[in-house]
């Protein structure tokens, strides 16, 4: 099987001479962007476009060779190949407080700056992060490897540790913060620790895991102590 | 296609949720732009369920709307309380990964929906995947299937390279290195088996075929504020049988149910013996 590796979006088919082409959208189209988008499904894939379930957008049927042309026309629109592989992927969001209904906390500065700071950092295995606005929970922060949690007005709730997949588990711990600062700071370090400890490969649940959940405690601790830990979920 | 009204906060809005199956042509999405454009904000959101949702369109232009997209594309109202919601993984037919095409079931899911003559108690999400690999994250929903493929070895073939041993994903197989030439080089352990069917794929020599492939049931998951794991009652069946079991759920769920509870809610109270000695039950009719 071809090796595509590098997060560029590129991703392979089952069929060799084609691949598909991811788009982090983050949960959004413009008019601009869908136009675009399926001009190329239609002129080099195969008229269609698949939706992820991390809200992101796929362009299938695209040639290999083609792929590096297509991915450059699609950044006239702003859209970049990527999540895949070790980095940190897309970061996944609910609609939040511009029109849900439920919304308790303002996500979009949160959600704004992690994309900027973090989106596409390298670590030692992907790295899932998923802001939801409302204890509802949508964009199921526990099985990411760090969510957020809207509880209120400048009130949030951090989820570490979780995941999906084969053997899907539930975030290890759970930490209530009162500004998004101290969010920053805990996904600062939780990367921090993520990188010195973690084994290729492995996902951030497993490390804490391995290394035991006190440990994680102790690297991260100096941010914690003025927070306040409310202990295991 | 099902599309859903949705209140926003802003009352003159509505969002009109669009359930897309995970899939959307080229013509579709233009006609989304120019929507987006001409009624709502220039946007369109995308959700966990693969969903797209066109906001801020007023209340007053949901039908004219609705009416362009019909132009395209067959539409159907949605109900909002008690929504069946059917989510393939999408990549099917081109991933790498997959264990069986369930395009097929897919549409035989829609089919069992589609005929479904009562009412449920509350919404029903349905995910259909591909592989073990979970990407659509079944085990978060109320009924899935998965598709499954149990290995099985073929000795004789085996030249011990140690490929499915580096391949798989599970961690299930031994290879004995001072047997190679010998007749069983490597050693299967089902316990641990996950049933990717990637040792299959990936054997130079073919020497681990597929035993029996078919579908993995899992049921009562659920996401949102107390998220809870779907629980895997049931060995391997095939898809005749999958949309039998998932017909019966929906039967169950329908009659036992209370109005708004999540069929995970009626498992727990009911217990998930009661819901297999149903099964059982209606079986031996």
């Amino acid at each position: 099987m071809t090796k595509l590796r590098g997060g560029m979006g590129i991703l392979a088919q089952r069929q060799l001479d084609y691949v598909t082409l991811r788009l982090p959208a983050g949960g959004k189209l413009t008019s601009r962007q869908m136009r675009k988008i399926a001009k190329i499904a239609a002129r080099e894939g195969r008229g269609y476009v698949d939706l992820t379930i991390r809200k992101n957008v796929q362009i299938p049927w695209i040639r290999y060779k083609r792929a590096k042309a297509v991915l450059e026309e699609l950044m006239s629109v702003g859209l970049k190949g990527g999540s895949c592989g070790r980095n940190v992927r897309t970061v996944l969001r609910c609609a939040g407080g511009e029109r849900c209904s439920l919304a308790e906390a303002d996500i979009d500065y949160l959600y704004g700056r992690i994309v900027r700071d973090y989106m596409g950092k390298t670590t030692p295995s992907k790295f899932k992060i998923s802001i939801s606005a409302c204890p509802k929970a949508c964009t199921h922060p526990h099985i990411n490897d760090f969510g957020v949690v809207g509880t209120g007005k400048e009130k949030y709730r951090v989820l570490i540790g979780g995941k999906g997949g084969r053997k899907p588990r539930f975030s290890l711990e759970v930490v209530e913060l009162n500004s998004e600062e101290k969010v920053f700071a805990i996904l600062q370090k939780t990367l921090e620790y993520f990188d010195r400890y973690a084994v290729k490969g492995e996902r951030i649940g497993d490390t804490i895991e391995r290394m035991t959940l006190e440990h994680f405690r102790d690297f991260v601790g100096g941010s914690y102590e003025s927070i306040g830990l409310r202990g295991q979920h | 296609m099902k599309i859903h009204v949705i209140n926003q906060q802003q009352k003159e809005f509505v969002t009109l949720r669009l359930q897309t199956g995970g899939r959307i042509t080229s013509e579709q999405l233009e006609l989304l732009a120019e929507l987006a454009e001409d009624e709502g904000q220039g946007y369109v959101l995308l959700t966990m369920r693969k969903n797209a949702e066109l906001p801020w369109i007023e209340k007053s232009s949901v039908g004219r709307v609705i009416e362009k997209i019909g132009e395209i594309t067959p539409v159907e109202p949605g109900s909002e309380s008690s929504d069946i919601g059917i989510m393939p993984c999408s990549a099917h037919g081109r991933c790498p990964f997959e264990v069986a095409d369930v395009e097929g079931a897919y549409r035989s899911i829609q089919e069992v929906v589609h005929k479904l003559d009562f009412s449920l108690p509350g919404k029903f999400r349905i995910t259909v995947t591909g592989c073990p690999n979970y990407c659509t994250l079944p085990f978060l929903g109320d009924f899935a299937i998965v598709a499954q493929s149990k290995p099985k070895l073929n000795p004789e073939r085996c030249i011990g390279c140690g490929q499915c041993v580096r391949m798989c994903r599970g961690d299930a197989i031994t290879l004995y290195r001072h047997q190679v030439g010998d007749k069983q080089p490597i050693f299967i352990d089902f316990d641990r088996c996950i049933e990717c069917a990637w040792c299959i794929k990936n054997c130079p020599t073919g020497a681990i075929e597929e035993e029996e492939t078919g579908f993995t049931v899992l049921l009562g998951g659920r996401g949102g504020p107390e998220p809870r794991l779907a629980e895997k009652l049931i060995p391997l069946f095939s898809e005749e049988e999958s949309l039998k079991v998932l017909a019966l759920t929906l039967q169950y769920y329908g009659e036992l149910g209370v109005e708004g509870e999540r069929f995970s809610e009626l498992l727990e109270r009911t217990g998930v013996e009661h819901f297999k000695e149903f099964l059982r039950r209606v079986k031996d009719d």
